[in-house]
């Protein structure tokens, strides 16, 4: 007997073993363009502070 | 009993497309093109650059070129997909789904514009920001299916990055930077139009009013021709600038009038023709006029970053008094 109380998941699917590669690879991809871009941002701001200063 | 739509965006699943697919999307290629020329901008411009400004600037370019081909293939994914030059690209072959290429397209805009007001100033990231909207919006939108036009006005939008770097660098906009924009504008109609020469039925198939399906392949062989000539009098007139040397006048002489060969073979070719109904002999011009277009093409290519090259290698010599 299924449990009333979980919600039935419609339409749901099951992510298959190269779905969840490329969908690791986005991640990382979407991480580093992240962090390339904090790092990015962090340097340029020293880069300024330092000329004001 | 409470139901939960899980929504995954696709109801064939997770989406297979890796980092790879999504550069292939901010088209590397014209990227590399608008990278060479915002340098050569940015090294001519009469004020020095931070080296580290300087290529975190370019790399602000670079993404907002990305970003505004991102968004181009969004909106032409109907037509791309009927092109042979273009269904291969990453939305046609269905590798991303659109909403992925549109939200990665305007975020990639924000961060570019973003990252070059903090890199150069706002003058330069504000110019970034109306190529991105320019080549979206007055471009592919509005344009590109309209007017045969579409490439000599759309051609702007592949214009700005010399005055973007020129920008960048803290030059303003001044006459040097606008002759730089002027070259490129003047280069993008006999490139593209060589290209449609003698893929005019793919543009046909997909509806695109090119100039060779609109207003025929004699009156572009002959448009080219004269845009060939005019795109050596801007040429001309930047050696009147201080950009000129005799070196630049010596080679862009040169590769202008090579320039100018290639499309006089062009206009007097029979690239384009129709080819119902024709005899042999005659098949046989027009497939010798479709190579003398391809030979304008890749030469086209070579010409711009040669060009520019020039410009910059003569700027920079001059530094050294020579």
């Amino acid at each position: 007997m299924s449990d009333p109380y979980t919600p039935e998941i419609e339409g749901y699917h099951e992510p298959t073993a190269e779905e969840l590669v490329a969908r690791k690879k986005r991640n990382l991809g979407i991480a580093f363009g992240l962090f390339s871009f904090v790092i990015l941002v962090f340097l340029l701001m020293l880069y300024k502070v330092g000329v004001a200063g | 009993m409470d139901t939960v739509r899980h929504n995954t965006g696709s109801l064939d699943g997770l989406s297979l497309a890796g980092p790879g697919d999504y550069y292939g999307l901010m088209k590397p290629r014209v990227m590399s093109l608008v990278v060479f020329t915002a340098m050569v901008g940015l090294i001519c411009a009469p004020t020095s650059m931070n080296p580290f400004m300087a290529i975190a600037s370019i790399l602000c370019i670079a993404v907002g070129a990305g970003a505004a081909g991102a968004l181009n293939m969004w909106y032409d994914r109907d037509i791309d997909a009927v092109m042979s030059r273009t269904k291969k690209r990453p939305l046609p072959a269905g590798k991303v789904s659109p909403s992925s290429v549109l939200a990665f397209g305007v975020v990639m805009s924000m961060v570019s514009v973003l990252g070059l007001s903090i890199a150069a100033n706002y003058l330069a990231a504000g110019l970034l920001a109306f190529t991105i909207f320019y080549y979206f919006v007055i471009y592919t939108v509005w344009l590109k299916r309209r007017t045969p036009q579409n490439i000599v006005i759309g051609g702007a939008a592949g214009a700005f990055p010399p005055m973007i770097g020129w920008a960048a660098a803290g030059g303003g906009i001044t006459f040097e930077s606008l002759v730089l924009f002027v070259i490129i504008l003047l280069w993008t109609p006999p490139h593209f139009w060589a290209l449609a020469l003698y893929k005019q039925g793919d543009y046909g198939k997909a509806g695109i009013p090119m100039m060779p399906n609109a207003k025929g392949a004699k009156s572009t062989r002959l448009q080219i021709f004269i845009y060939a000539l005019v795109l050596a009098a801007s040429c001309a007139y930047l050696a009147t600038t201080s950009l000129g040397s005799s070196l630049y006048i010596a080679v862009a002489g040169l590769l202008n009038l090579t320039f100018i060969v290639l499309a006089f073979k062009v206009w007097r070719s029979h690239a384009g023709d129709d080819v119902m109904g024709l005899d042999e002999a005659s098949l046989y011009k027009v497939k010798i006029g479709e190579k003398a277009a391809r030979n304008l093409f890749a030469y086209s290519i070579i010409y711009l970053f040669a060009l520019f090259g020039i410009i910059a290698a003569s700027h920079l010599l001059s530094g050294f008094g020579v």
